[in-house]
């Protein structure tokens, strides 16, 4: 799979002038004034951080295309802009890590967050990492008890309810 | 070696933190601690109905540490394990965020352990409902526990502005609209309610200008950049005896011991007596003999000598309410706030 | 001047009193533990230890929370140099150049100059705060709504130094940062921005569980180019974490300038560490003569933004003390603990607790000398963390992100703002925008605006009212200067250029 840096910052260009005009839309549909008594108003400085979101975002497509027809000019083959992105092995990373994060929110009212989070480690310790699977559940088992040591023990920190009450 | 003695200062922290019976969590399951098992002490826990918590109850503070509702939850835990009053541990619990609605929504949302959990009340209790910002109601969503203390609001001027008294503030308001800026704590807040009623009250225009803590209002007002300010005689502190800060009139039902030669505003002439209101509330499911046990222990709490001397400090007024009564009143503190509601609106 | 010293002899008298003398030390520690956890800082671990000092008298209990807080503000810096991920927001600026250290083998070195320069702008501020606090906290107040409304602008000019090579990028990052930090009820009107409905965005969003995500968990995700990262083994031994001389040449005049602007800032009610970590680093950028080559590795910027936030932290005790007016969101809550313990602090505060006071000064000596015995010591010990495989430390390092964030408001919800925002950093990271934007426009964005509100309310809608104060009108200036000083410098040298040649 291949997205160069050039296609990235188009897609984002692209996003930045959507996302400006969606909150510029917003501002408009949550009736928040732009001025109030002659003065800025809550809908004032969102609004404008809207517009220059939008701006940003098709001056990016702008800069992008002058990079590129620079890059064409100087003849540079391999410039910049046209690496690849996408890497495999962060992808894998990706999808493991933020999976286990929302996994840890998702199971946390039921066996406890400490919990959640030990077992996220051991995980991510065995789909990402090359350690046998005993080693992964040890270190989860670990940082989970150092977790608890540090954030239930010393700092008293109260866990979100559970069952377990971890 | 270096890794012992870090190990070693490690050890002694956890140490520390684990001698202070405050830290040490309770799991919903484990029985009463052992060393609150004093039969003779008078504060025992059993009363006519016999209920008593066999686990830790979480009070819930729907504001960040440091701050009034803080101060006073912690107090409230520390008076109660200090005189042994109860046989298992409060542990407060900080859950800030839209002014006390984050707090509250979890207090209703707990499905279990109804009766181990309970939160404080202060004004924004009743000022978030009741411009819709909670989705609770305060008629059906709250068990009234008890009330205990009211925080008078003080209006106070900067030395800079050269006015001493609430009259002459008055006067130079009425010859000069808008002139005056009064700074205070958010825009639905009790320095807001103070402000809107004086304004109408005296028929002066006073502007208001909104801050996000009472130390920023403090700040304003000293450094001269606003001219007067709604704020809390503790907030003040010194600067109301040095005369940094000029106190012009209190809002409270007398004067305040601190400030024998402020008058009310009722005194004044005006019918402001407003105060925040401090109290203990749980959610709706709770047994009533929970109720009446934590009616009766705050009851104790208020009769403390720490307790008192804590009022008095920060200039709290003492007004210990049970359970049946602080319902009635927060039933008629509710009307208030809604009052209030419809002045700001008309204001803003 | 001799009182001064017989009030300093007392203090250090009084410390000798082993009791205490733990309380200072158990607090630096601890702070320094707490500081280097991810998304915990100085106000999180106060809040949080805030229950130790029940029942301890107030001398003991205020060192052990100012030990905490300066404590926090190394820590901090600990996680940023190694793993890109801040342990507060005011080591943000520390992982710019920090980080690129690590990467390059030198994290012994940025450690080290972390450490010194923490206690060096520490120790100084200690001084100051001592000879100063008594009689300069009124100045504290002269800034008003105005001026922090400028000083916010001059902090949002330091964006020019992080945009990298595409500005768009930079600014299209601090403009959505700008806009999150609107996020929530409107300070002004109460009305609902963004927020529709939901009860958890009424305050908006916290800007370190989304430094934490954008930091932190981009980089988890990232592979490090490079395969493991290699510490040059050098760089850790003990005489070379002495700086040499040519290091301390070139980040002396850091340290000393990034001290000054830090205790300046600090003392102001409504600016902290973090502003000043900032403005320290923006201003060392623009001073040093190899300002281009921040952002890849450079000592320079470690020694500046740390100097600052020690220095800021001291600086934040000054109006808390001596006027009650707290400094910063740490020494808010310190001060509530201090009036548990049955102090308030106040213009007498020297004088009626004078043996709080001078107790409490005496300690922060001590405590910033073991802050870098504790740094140096410590030094092989954070850095073994590197040799620690990637998935199995990602994997920690995620558990940590992941409990720290909830730790600050007890709230799921604040998780998944991390997790969000970690996701959306690791996007903008493989596209080369730079996160230090983002997080710029977050801290300062709703300040700004709130201030000039406040501002335009008070000089009644007139916005030439609000610019031409004195104070406001200078840092203004400033701003101005700052932003395009460099441009319309360079416009006339090529003009002066390109004449000889024609």
């Amino acid at each position: 799979m291949k997205l160069s840096l050039r296609q990235g910052n188009n897609i984002l260009g692209v996003i930045g002038v959507l996302l400006g005009i969606v909150i510029v839309i917003l501002g408009f549909v949550q009736k928040l004034p732009f001025t109030k008594n002659g003065m800025p108003g809550p809908g004032f400085f969102p609004i404008i951080c809207g517009i220059a979101i939008a701006v940003f975002g098709a001056l990016l497509i702008v800069e992008t295309k002058l990079k590129a027809k620079k890059a064409l000019e100087n003849e540079e083959k391999d410039s910049d802009l046209e690496e690849n992105i996408i890497n495999k092995t962060e992808l894998k990373n990706f999808v493991w890590s933020i999976g286990s994060a929302i996994m840890v929110v998702i199971l946390s009212p039921i066996i406890g967050m400490i919990t959640s989070i030990g077992i996220a480690v051991a995980v991510m310790i065995k789909v990402l990492g090359e350690d046998s699977l005993i080693k992964a559940i040890v270190i989860g088992a670990g940082t989970a008890l150092v977790l608890f040591l540090i954030f239930k023990v010393f700092l008293g920190v109260p866990m979100p309810n559970s069952y377990i009450g971890l | 070696m270096i890794k012992k003695i870090l190990t070693l200062s490690l050890i002694m922290m956890l140490l520390l933190a684990g001698c202070n019976p405050q830290d040490t969590p309770q799991t919903p399951e484990t029985p009463e601690t052992p060393e609150t098992e004093t039969p003779d002490t008078e504060t025992e826990g059993t009363q006519e109905t016999g209920w008593v918590p066999t686990q830790d109850v979480e009070f819930v503070i729907p504001f960040s540490a440091g701050g009034g509702s803080d101060v006073f939850a912690r107090k409230i835990v520390e008076v109660i394990q200090k005189n042994e009053l109860a046989p298992v541990n409060f542990i407060p619990t900080n859950k800030p965020g839209g002014s006390g609605v984050v707090g509250y929504t979890y207090l209703n949302g707990r499905g279990t352990d109804n009766a181990y959990v309970m939160a404080t009340t202060s004004s924004s209790f009743y000022s978030q409902p009741l411009s819709g910002l909670s989705p609770l109601s305060l008629d059906d969503d709250f068990t009234y526990i008890s009330l205990l203390v009211k925080d008078p609001n003080l209006f106070a001027a900067g030395k800079h502005i050269g006015l001493n008294t609430l009259e002459e503030v008055i006067d130079y308001a009425k010859a000069n609209p808008r002139a005056l800026k009064y700074g205070g704590t958010g825009n639905v807040s009790d320095d807001a309610i103070l402000m809107y009623m004086i304004n109408e009250l005296t028929g002066i225009e006073l502007v208001y200008v909104p801050y996000d803590s009472g130390a920023e209002v403090l700040a304003a007002v000293l450094g001269g950049h606003i001219d007067v300010c709604g704020i809390s005689p503790s907030e003040g502190g010194e600067h109301l005896e040095t005369g940094s800060l000029v106190p012009l009139a209190v809002s409270a039902d007398e004067r305040l011991a601190i400030l024998p030669d402020v008058p009310t505003f009722i005194e004044a002439g005006y019918e402001i007596s407003h105060q925040q209101s401090r109290g203990v509330v749980m959610n709706a499911d709770v047994p009533e003999e929970a109720v009446k046990y934590y009616s009766e222990l705050f009851k104790k709490v208020s009769e403390t000598e720490e307790w008192k001397k804590f009022a008095e400090d920060n200039v709290m007024a003492q007004v210990y309410l049970d359970y049946e009564d602080y319902m009635e009143y927060s039933s008629d503190l509710a009307d208030q706030y809604s009052i209030f509601m419809e002045m700001i609106e008309r204001n803003q | 001047m001799e009182n001064l010293f017989e009030n300093l002899a007392m203090g250090f008298s009084i410390l000798q009193n082993p009791v205490v003398l733990l309380y200072a030390l158990s607090g630096v520690l601890a702070g320094v533990i707490i500081g280097a956890l991810p998304g915990l800082g100085p106000s999180v671990g106060i809040a949080v230890l805030l229950p130790l000092t029940y029942g301890m008298d107030a001398a003991a209990g205020i060192i052990l929370l100012s030990g905490i807080y300066y404590g926090a503000m190394y820590g901090g810096s600990i996680t940023s140099i190694l793993i890109n991920t801040p342990g507060d927001s005011a080591a943000i600026m520390t992982a710019l150049d920090g980080y690129p250290l690590t990467q390059k083998g030198q994290a012994g070195k940025a450690l080290g100059m972390a450490a010194y320069a923490s206690v060096i702008g520490g120790t100084i501020s200690v001084v100051a705060f001592m000879l100063l606090a008594p009689v300069i906290s009124s100045y504290a107040l002269a800034f008003g709504s105005s001026e922090y409304f400028a000083l916010m602008i001059l902090g949002l000019t330091s964006i020019a130094g992080m945009t990298g090579d595409s500005p768009s990028k930079g600014f299209l990052a601090v403009f959505t940062g700008l806009f999150i930090s609107l996020i929530g009820l409107d300070l002004v009107t109460g009305a609902q921005r963004y927020v529709f409905g939901n009860v958890n965005l009424y305050s908006g969003i916290d800007f370190i569980p989304v430094a934490m995500g954008l930091f932190g968990i981009a980089e988890i995700i990232s592979v490090n180019s490079g395969g493991e990262i290699n510490i040059d083994k050098e760089s850790i031994k003990i005489k070379n974490l002495f700086p040499n001389k040519q290091e301390w040449k070139d980040c002396g005049p850091h340290i000393g300038r990034g001290t000054a602007l830090g205790f300046f800032i600090g003392m102001l009610p409504g600016a902290g560490a973090t502003i000043a970590s900032f403005l320290s680093y923006s201003m060392a950028k623009k001073t040093s003569k190899k300002g281009d080559k921040f952002g890849t590795g450079l000592l320079e910027g470690v020694a500046a933004p740390e100097s600052a936030n020690n220095a800021a932290s001291m600086g934040a005790m000054v109006p808390m003390l001596t006027l009650g007016v707290p400094g910063s969101g740490a020494t808010a809550i310190m001060m509530g603990a201090l009036m548990m313990l049955g102090i308030t602090p106040g213009p007498s505060f020297f004088i009626k607790e004078a043996e709080v006071a001078w107790t409490l000064v005496a300690s922060m000596y001590i405590g910033n000398v073991f802050l870098l015995l504790l740094g140096i010591l410590g030094l092989p010990l954070f850095v073994r963390i590197l040799k620690i495989k990637a998935p199995t430390l990602n994997a920690i390092v995620l558990a940590f992100i992941l409990i720290g964030s909830y730790a600050l408001e007890n709230s799921l919800f604040t998780v998944g703002v991390t997790i969000f925002f970690g996701a959306v950093g690791y996007f903008l990271k493989k596209l080369k925008v730079p996160a230090a934007p983002t997080v710029l426009g977050i801290v300062l964005g709703y300040l700004t605006e709130s201030n000039l509100r406040q501002a335009l309310i008070i000089a009644d809608g007139s916005f030439l009212g609000v610019i031409t104060k004195p104070i406001t009108a200078v840092i203004l200036i400033l701003a101005v200067l700052l932003s395009f000083g460099t441009p319309i410098t360079e416009m006339i040298k090529r003009r002066i250029v390109k004449k000889p040649a024609a």
